[in-house]
């Protein structure tokens, strides 16, 4: 099944053509959405933090503004930060893959707010009309990066909505794409599964170790994990421990080979399922998988959650009959029947994958429509 | 579906509850049930009858066999949890009956747990 893209210089194919206004720190994040405003189309996304960032913060950083800046869905790149040398790692990227940018500093601006707005503005407006040229064009399923989200799950989640996913995770990976599996602690009491699936010994050992590092850090923080995760909303829907949670959200993943664990951001380095290791609320997973490449996210939810990516069309997936009846206009599709008993999984997914390549093609969601995206990089620990 | 605006709305024929893996211990009701009723369960292949002995929520759990206190809960064929009571069959499994074996303090139920169990006596608890 084909879907019609964007080819990039790169050798991606971008499902989207914005421009992405990115301010790689919290500085220029004001002018950002000012000038992300003014710009019809626009795409602003504010990675707050940058200055004192140490260890796993500053790699998350770097990996994610970059991750951002070159995802396919990305037609051209206004970079704006505090000084020259903050954005020279990125522009230098994005020079050696071809891909439209300017950068723009307070420095470059003399520090003074209103040459900034004036400059960006004119350089993002001139960056919107050269992509703007760009032409959809035949791709195949194998140029698809997907991620893979759950989120305010109910127990058909687990029952159908995720497996569903998984039929489609199958195709894209048995298609030679790349499929994205994060929310680390939502494979807690399912890592064995994975493990069991994983490419190598290595890999089930990397799998294990990273639920047990999330766990311990519950444990550490005396957390339970009872009203966390599963959260009060998950509870009163019916889910009533993490491994039960986990067994359903694991679903998503299909039942192919796990290829390797990657960090968070951090682009899958061949085409299969791979596993990222991830906090698991939407904001800052969904953005993992975009800073890895992915060009759409398919997010099932039980009770509802009008959550999605900006930059990545977040496909909502639902098989609640009562939610998928009550939320109409956010539910991107419905897979109530299946939960009725009225049509199978498998049939299901056959219609799923003509709805994803109709959204990969262009087709919006509701998400997009509503403007319900954002874009969150995680942190980890404490800045200088 | 859209002419099955209530979830509760089943077609005759078709099932109740539903439990994936035929070595389950518990099966997920696909509409509220009362206590009385009595269910068609899908277990594995299998259809099975079974009494509801207490209400079960939309889309909770209902016990397919007695199940002893500190007995492992069987939802997909794995480990969900532990009875930290003993749960007849037919009653609803939750958070008041069972918990985590993972990331746990002490091994018992939070207060949220017992909170929850309030709630889900109160309403249909098919959403909020």
């Amino acid at each position: 099944m084909d879907f019609f893209g964007y080819h990039r210089t790169d050798g991606q194919v971008g499902v989207r053509n914005h421009l992405l206004v990115l301010s790689v720190g919290g500085l220029t994040g004001p002018a950002a959405r000012r000038i992300a405003g003014a710009l019809q189309g626009a795409k602003c996304v504010v990675i707050p933090y940058e200055g004192g960032l140490v260890g796993e913060d500053k790699a998350a950083h770097d990996r994610c503004a970059l991750g951002l800046a070159v995802n396919p869905n990305v037609g051209a790149t206004l970079l704006l930060g505090d000084n020259p040398q903050s954005l020279e790692a990125l522009e230098q990227q994005l020079a050696t893959r071809g891909r439209d940018h300017v950068a723009l500093s307070l420095d470059d601006c003399g520090n003074d707010i209103y040459a900034m707005t004036e400059r960006a503005f004119r350089l993002g407006a001139a960056l919107i009309r050269q992509a703007s040229r760009a032409r959809r064009a035949p791709a195949p399923l194998s140029a698809l990066t997907i991620g893979l989200e759950c989120g305010r799950s109910d127990p058909s989640s687990g029952l159908v909505a995720n497996p569903l996913l998984g039929q489609i995770a199958d195709r894209v990976a048995d298609a030679g794409g790349r499929v994205i599996l994060g929310e680390t602690l939502e494979w807690l009491g399912a890592e064995h599964l994975l493990a069991g699936r994983a490419a190598t010994p290595e890999v089930a050992d990397n799998i294990v170790t990273a639920v047990r590092r999330r766990e311990t850090a519950a444990i550490e923080a005396g957390v339970d994990l009872l009203g966390t995760n599963p959260t009060p909303t998950n509870i009163h829907a019916g889910l009533s421990t993490i491994e039960e949670k986990s067994l359903g959200s694991t679903a998503k993943s299909g039942s192919r080979r796990i290829e390797g664990l990657i960090r968070y951001g951090e682009t899958p380095p061949g085409s299969g399922l791979w596993v990222m290791d991830a906090a698991a609320y939407a904001p800052e997973s969904l953005t993992g998988y975009v800073a890895s490449g992915a060009q759409l996210t398919l997010f099932t939810t039980g009770v509802g959650n009008s959550y999605v990516s900006l930059l990545a069309p977040t496909v909502k997936v639902c098989a609640n009959p009562a939610n998928c009846a009550r939320l109409g206009g956010q539910i991107d599709f419905d897979a109530s029947k299946a939960f009725t008993g009225e049509i199978s999984i498998e049939a299901l997914a056959e219609t799923l994958a003509g709805t994803l390549c109709d959204i990969a093609s262009g087709s919006a969601t509701w998400g997009e429509i509503l403007g319900e995206g954002d874009e969150v990089v995680s942190r980890y620990g404490a800045a200088l | 579906m859209m002419s099955r605006p209530d979830s509760s709305t089943r077609a005759p024929d078709s099932f109740d509850a539903v439990a994936l893996n035929p070595a389950d211990n518990v099966a997920t009701v696909l509409r509220e049930v009362s206590a009385g009723e009595t269910l068609c369960i899908r277990s594995g292949t299998q259809l099975i009858r079974l009494t509801a002995a207490a209400k079960i929520p939309f889309c909770h759990k209902i016990c397919l066999s007695d199940i002893a206190a500190g007995e492992e809960i069987l939802k997909y064929g794995t480990a969900i949890g532990r009875a930290y009571a003993p749960i007849p069959k037919g009653v609803h499994v939750h958070v008041h009956n069972i918990s985590s074996q993972r990331a746990q303090q002490d091994g018992s139920a939070g207060s949220l747990g017992r909170q929850e169990t309030a709630v889900n006596d109160k309403d249909s608890g098919s959403q909020r």
